[in-house]
């Protein structure tokens, strides 16, 4: 507890990187035991980069188009299903006839929702003949119209980028946060050292720069681990490496207590 | 040179060069537990250097030192108070002498508050100890790193010039506490400075530095 009150009164008096160690320190232990989940949620974000050959369908308003959703979902291979509502269905449809000067909305009985199936990157065509024919199967023949299979909307240039990211992001990333955070570790290092050379001068104390270090540095992993607990992706061989890698760090950085002006 | 049980510091023909400049040459001396010794010589003589070498800080070139671990088994406190005043510029006098409260010695804070203000009571320091240091002047910075270094209860003291800015009767106030400390506690007491007439006041041995050689060594009212 002493050395950890040095921690925070040497925080306290040097705000700025007392409060940058503390919080990449936290965000670290965090980042480190969740890398796959910080990735996907940046990926998620271009949902296009996910989403492989898609293709529509029309299918009768009176099938019950949960249940098929559901069903296509449990199907390897298929990466989303979105239902397109009637209405919607409707109005572009008219919008197509009126094009044409042809619908009129009294006259035109419209009655289907739409589907918009998006299949996984890797599933090949034998694959995809394979999914739509399921899909036909499970909504009956006459109730459901296919249309063409679209190619992956996405562009070169931003799929190049996201395959990068995707390779070598979450590391770049970490990479990243463990410079803050031994820059952040540097700027507060000079003060602590000097706290702990007079700890060590007048008090019957040895060691005190590692130990006010250690002290406060485990106190922020702690928090990590509690937060980073509720999170089912955590990965605690990852965490408890940051741990070791924390440990080494300092034991290593921390010497003798010195006065540096 | 004669060990006696309570000798703490042993030094045989110990010398000491920094390039080729000898800040001390074939100096032999004995410090006793308890005792008040006083190291006088002018500017560049070696008494900073004799006492970095008391305090662990440096290692003789050649010669032999027995520090008070390997001569009494046990490892003695030492406290310094050096020309360089370290302290927390951005904090006021009373947190940098917290760095003495050390649980082990004051088990309730009461204690080392009552002593505190009883040294800085009577060197004359008690209404300022709010003062940040960097607003402290020279004389309050000696002071205040006097009281830090008998707070943390030493078995030694090592002060070099502790009255450097203050005046006669300032100092004979530091002296007065010091050798309060030296009758009740037993502290043992290594002053150096370079202010012999200043020292001839005071009870305690005297060695005098001349370029590095122990030349004298008395006690201080014969000097």
């Amino acid at each position: 507890m002493f050395y950890l009150n040095n921690f925070f009164k040497v925080i306290k008096d040097n705000l700025l990187s007392g409060i940058l160690l503390s919080t990449i320190s936290l965000i670290l232990v965090i980042y480190m035991g969740n890398i796959d989940l910080f990735k996907n949620k940046v990926i998620g974000l271009y949902p296009e980069y996910l989403k492989g050959p898609y293709f529509y369908g029309l299918l009768s308003a009176s099938e019950n188009h949960s249940r098929i959703r559901r069903k296509m979902l449990e199907l390897p291979g298929v990466n989303n299903v979105k239902i397109i509502e009637k209405n919607e269905v409707k109005n572009r449809a008219l919008e197509i006839l009126d094009n044409f000067n042809m619908g009129q909305e009294d006259e035109f009985n419209f009655e289907y929702l739409g589907m918009e199936v998006s299949l996984d990157r890797e599933v090949n065509i034998r694959g995809q003949e394979l999914i739509r024919g399921y899909l036909i199967r499970l909504a009956g023949e006459e109730n459901i119209t296919l249309g063409k299979i679209y190619p992956p909307s996405i562009s070169k240039k931003l799929k190049e980028n996201l395959d990068l990211f995707n390779r070598y992001g979450g590391i770049a990333m970490a990479g990243f946060l463990f410079v803050v955070w031994l820059f952040s570790f540097f700027a507060l290092r000079k003060k602590i050292k000097k706290v702990a050379f007079l700890i060590e001068q007048y008090q019957r104390k040895r060691s005190v720069e590692i130990k006010i270090v250690l002290s406060g540095v485990a106190f922020f992993y702690l928090i990590g681990c509690v937060m980073s607990y509720p999170l089912p992706t955590t990965q605690w061989y990852v965490v408890a490496g940051v741990g070791a890698v924390f440990i080494v760090l300092m034991t290593m950085l921390s010497g003798r207590s010195s006065w540096e002006n | 040179m004669t060990n006696t049980d309570d000798t703490i510091f042993s030094l045989e023909d110990v010398s000491v060069t920094f390039g080729k400049l000898k800040a001390l040459e074939s100096v032999s001396l004995d410090i006793h537990k308890g005792e008040i010794l006083f190291i006088t010589g002018s500017s560049g003589a070696g008494k900073t250097t004799l006492l970095r070498l008391l305090a662990g800080q440096l290692k003789p070139d050649s010669g032999k030192i027995l520090l008070p671990k390997k001569l009494t088994g046990s490892k003695l406190f030492i406290s310094q108070v050096f020309q360089d005043l370290k302290f927390l510029m951005n904090k006021t006098c009373e947190e940098n002498l917290f760095h003495s409260f050390d649980r082990k010695i004051y088990p309730n804070k009461k204690n080392f508050l009552s002593e505190m203000r009883e040294l800085c009571k009577i060197l004359g320091i008690a209404d300022r100890l709010h003062l940040k240091m960097d607003k402290a002047n020279g004389g309050l910075k000696q002071k205040v790193a006097l009281v830090r270094a008998l707070l943390a209860r030493p078995d030694i003291v090592v002060l070099d010039e502790p009255t450097g800015s203050l005046d006669v009767d300032n100092a004979r106030k530091v002296y007065e506490v010091l050798s309060y400390y030296n009758m009740k506690k037993k502290l043992t007491i290594i002053w150096a400075s370079h202010n012999r007439e200043l020292v001839k006041k005071f009870t305690g041995r005297i060695i005098h530095l001349d370029s590095g050689k122990l030349v004298y060594t008395g006690h201080a009212c014969f000097i």
